[in-house]
């Protein structure tokens, strides 16, 4: 237990898809992650609040039906209730109250534990449209713990919350809920008997863990015992999940009553067609076109405000500052790379505004339902779905929510293919080209833009299907690990909650992105000012024109290798740039338009479309333009993806092959595509 | 040269320096592993601290 009695640590733990996250969300203030659908907290968070004279940190674990852990995410469940038990004051576990059986059997093994817990039934009122009824009394009774009710999504039962955890309501139970088997008894009491371990059930969970869970050093020795070798550890596990469920059935007819319901629920009339083999396809492929179509047209007016407001600020600061190095390094190379990918905030904002909505009505989970069937014939099958759609978002928590895949090679497969999914920060590189290569036109009132962009989702996502279909091959897989997971019933999303959710992300994309630009716009800028020397006292050249800068120098001894995919040299550079991440290339283009004396006056967009060769033809026409977004459907373009496949891999192998494979693809379908359309 | 021209090229060369040097530092992080300080909760790497 904590010495210091004004700070205290408890866990925040249940099955998937409880609400544990939201609670955590609202306890501690934070926009973490959340989803209606099972998986999507993969690792453990921690969150402060201060309630009255305490401070209290959260920390928020991923879900799991059960202290056994079958994948990586579980086993960090395992290690905290275990390991770390020392170290914190309690555990507030959250009970759905549609799904209160399978709930009971964590609590009651974190009960056996002799941890001390506190239990809150979320989600309440959707039991009672059911037609479920809960005595928290009575249970209260049955459970020998203080129980809660809360109903996160709509912030009730937060503050009752707080104040229990103040009051330190967590209990511990006075007596075992499970008896160790008369078989396995004599070896469980021999071991705690040869060892300082106070709790019973302890032992029985290392004998009936694949792994040696708490590590226990006094432990160690005896299960070297010849008669525990003889133990099968999931016959022990399947055992006790029997013999908890006989014991939680009877606590569940004591304390649930439930009426008959005569009516279909609107979750089940939904479902009918939403997950229909022929109907669901074609309104999941509707809703993505009406996502498509609303980030270029409702994000068309906040793009032009931004794009004035920067143009406005660059000839602001030229007119003001004297003229001279700082002037053009502010006005035509920090202000132009920031500004330039700033504009493509709100349609980042817009289309992850349409997948938090999503997510949150509960629709993904019938989409991950939906891909599931869909993909078996790839050969990528069960949990990896999960991963590769919220790729869609941002690969890097994409790539480490296949933690809770427990077939290493399986998860390996979808760490490889999971960055070909089509990201956020491909967005504003897609809007660019397709904003410069796609006519303004609609087809029976479909923009051809929203077309375009739906057909580089799919690109991304096939791709990622073909991709896992080879490494099968390469990497083969002993059996295959299944889908399992409760399509949670429909809801109304939580608008206001959403958008605020979604500022926070836009917030993370301004700075997160804003910061490498800044930093990649000074080194632009720099290597764009100074040329070769002209005269023979000088060192270098300084305030030269772009075409005779370094930075040309530097782009045009690349071109030989771009140029077959008919790239310049100034797309050369924002490729090289971007590597670090994709959105870099918007940036980067914009500092170098803004720092051609040559190009027309306009946005970043004008003074592309207008630039032309030598020769008189476009730069940007149709075959650049398809060439340059295959090269980003396909390339890793994305230092932290990289680093993280690394963690998550821990081979620096699988890294190395998945850069070379993916630019080595980019390269090739690129060059392919230029060559044929040119 | 002028003093106020020399005195931009010095802040220059500074921000040059300084956004090399932190670009350079940030492609490096992204692979370095973060070390737990002693006394910390165990949450992992991704904790949100």
């Amino acid at each position: 237990m904590q010495n210091d009695p004004s700070y205290k640590q408890i866990l925040l733990v249940g099955n998937p898809n409880v609400g544990k996250s939201t609670i955590f969300n609202l306890l501690c203030n934070k926009n973490q992650k959340t989803g209606n659908y099972a998986g999507v907290t993969v690792a453990s968070y921690s969150g402060t609040y201060d309630y009255q004279s305490e401070t209290v940190e959260v920390i928020d674990l991923p879900g799991s039906y059960s202290i056994y852990p079958t994948s990586e995410d579980e086993a960090i469940l395992s290690k905290f209730l275990i390991d770390e038990q020392q170290k914190y004051a309690g555990v507030v576990y959250i009970l759905e109250a549609l799904s209160i059986k399978r709930g009971l059997l964590l609590f009651q093994q974190i009960q056996d534990l002799g941890i001390p817990i506190l239990l809150v039934v979320n989600q309440i009122d959707q039991a009672e449209r059911r037609g479920v009824n809960i005595d928290l009394k009575a249970l209260s009774k049955e459970l020998g713990v203080t129980v809660l009710q809360s109903n996160a999504k709509k912030n009730e039962g937060i503050e009752e919350l707080r104040e229990e955890i103040f009051k330190n309501s967590f209990s511990r139970a006075e007596k075992a809920s499970f008896e160790v088997p008369l078989e396995q008894k004599g070896l469980v009491f021999k071991i705690f008997s040869a060892t300082k371990e106070s709790n019973q059930y302890k032992i029985w969970t290392l004998l009936s863990s694949d792994t040696y869970l708490g590590k226990l050093e006094t432990v160690k020795e005896q299960m070297n015992d010849d008669e525990v070798k003889c133990l099968v550890p999931k016959r022990l596990q399947t055992q006790e999940t029997i013999r908890r469920y006989q014991n939680i059935d009877k606590i569940i007819s004591r304390v649930l009553s439930k009426k008959p319901q005569f009516k279909e629920l609107l979750t089940e009339k939904l479902d009918k067609v939403l997950v229909h083999q022929f109907w669901g396809y074609l309104i999941f492929g509707a809703i993505l076109l009406v996502i498509f179509q609303s980030v270029f047209f409702l994000a068309e007016y906040p793009m032009n405000w931004i794009s004035d407001f920067f143009l406005w600020m660059s000839a602001f600061v030229t007119e003001q500052l004297p003229a001279g190095p700082l002037n053009s390094l502010l006005a035509n190379g920090i202000i132009p790379g920031i500004g330039g990918i700033m504009v493509f905030a709100p349609q980042i904002g817009i289309l992850l505004y349409f997948l938090y909505l999503l997510e949150d009505s509960g629709y993904m989970a019938r989409v991950i339902f939906l891909m599931d069937r869909f993909l078996r014939p790839f050969g990528l099958n069960g949990k990896s779905i999960v991963p590769l759609v919220s790729g869609t978002a941002c690969a890097i928590p994409a790539i480490m929510s296949t933690r809770n895949i427990e077939n290493v090679k399986e998860r390996l497969i979808t760490i490889l293919v999971t960055p070909f999914m089509t990201c956020s920060a491909r967005l504003p590189v897609y809007s660019i080209i397709i904003g410069l290569i796609i006519p303004n036109k609609f087809f029976i009132g479909i923009s051809y833009k929203a077309l375009a962009l739906m057909a580089m989702y799919f690109i991304g996502f096939f791709t990622s299907l073909m991709a896992s279909l080879i490494l099968k091959k390469i990497i083969k897989s002993k059996g295959t690990s299944f889908l399992v997971m409760d399509l949670p019933s429909y809801k109304l999303p939580l608008f206001g909650y959403d958008f605020k959710v979604v500022l926070g992300k836009v917030w993370e994309f301004i700075t997160g992105a804003g910061k490498i630009i800044f930093l990649f716009s000074i080194v632009i800028w720099f290597f764009s000012y100074i040329g070769p020397k002209q005269n023979e006292d000088d060192f270098v050249a300084t305030d030269v024109k772009l075409e005779q800068s370094y930075l040309a120098k530097m782009g045009k001894s690349i071109e030989p290798a771009i140029a077959p995919l008919g790239y310049d040299w100034k797309m050369g550079v924002g490729i090289l740039t971007s590597f670090v991440a994709r959105e870099v290339f918007v940036g980067t283009m914009s500092t170098l338009y803004s720092l051609d004396e040559e190009a027309p006056e306009g946005t970043i967009i004008e003074k592309m479309r207008s630039d032309v060769k030598p020769n008189g033809e476009k730069v940007y026409s149709f075959a650049t333009g398809i060439s340059i977004l295959l090269f980003y459907a396909f390339a890793m373009q994305c230092v932290s993806t990289l680093a993280v496949v690394y963690r998550e891999t821990k081979s620096w192998r699988w890294t190395v092959v998945q850069l070379f494979g993916m630019s080595g693809l980019a390269y090739i379908a690129s060059l392919i595509a230029y060559q044929i359309l040119k | 040269m002028e003093t106020a021209l020399i005195f931009q090229y010095i802040i220059i060369a500074a921000l040059v320096l300084f956004a090399g040097y932190s670009l350079f530092k940030l492609i490096a992080d992204n692979f370095s592993s973060k070390k737990k300080k002693k006394g910390e909760f165990g949450c992992d790497q991704d904790c949100g601290h």
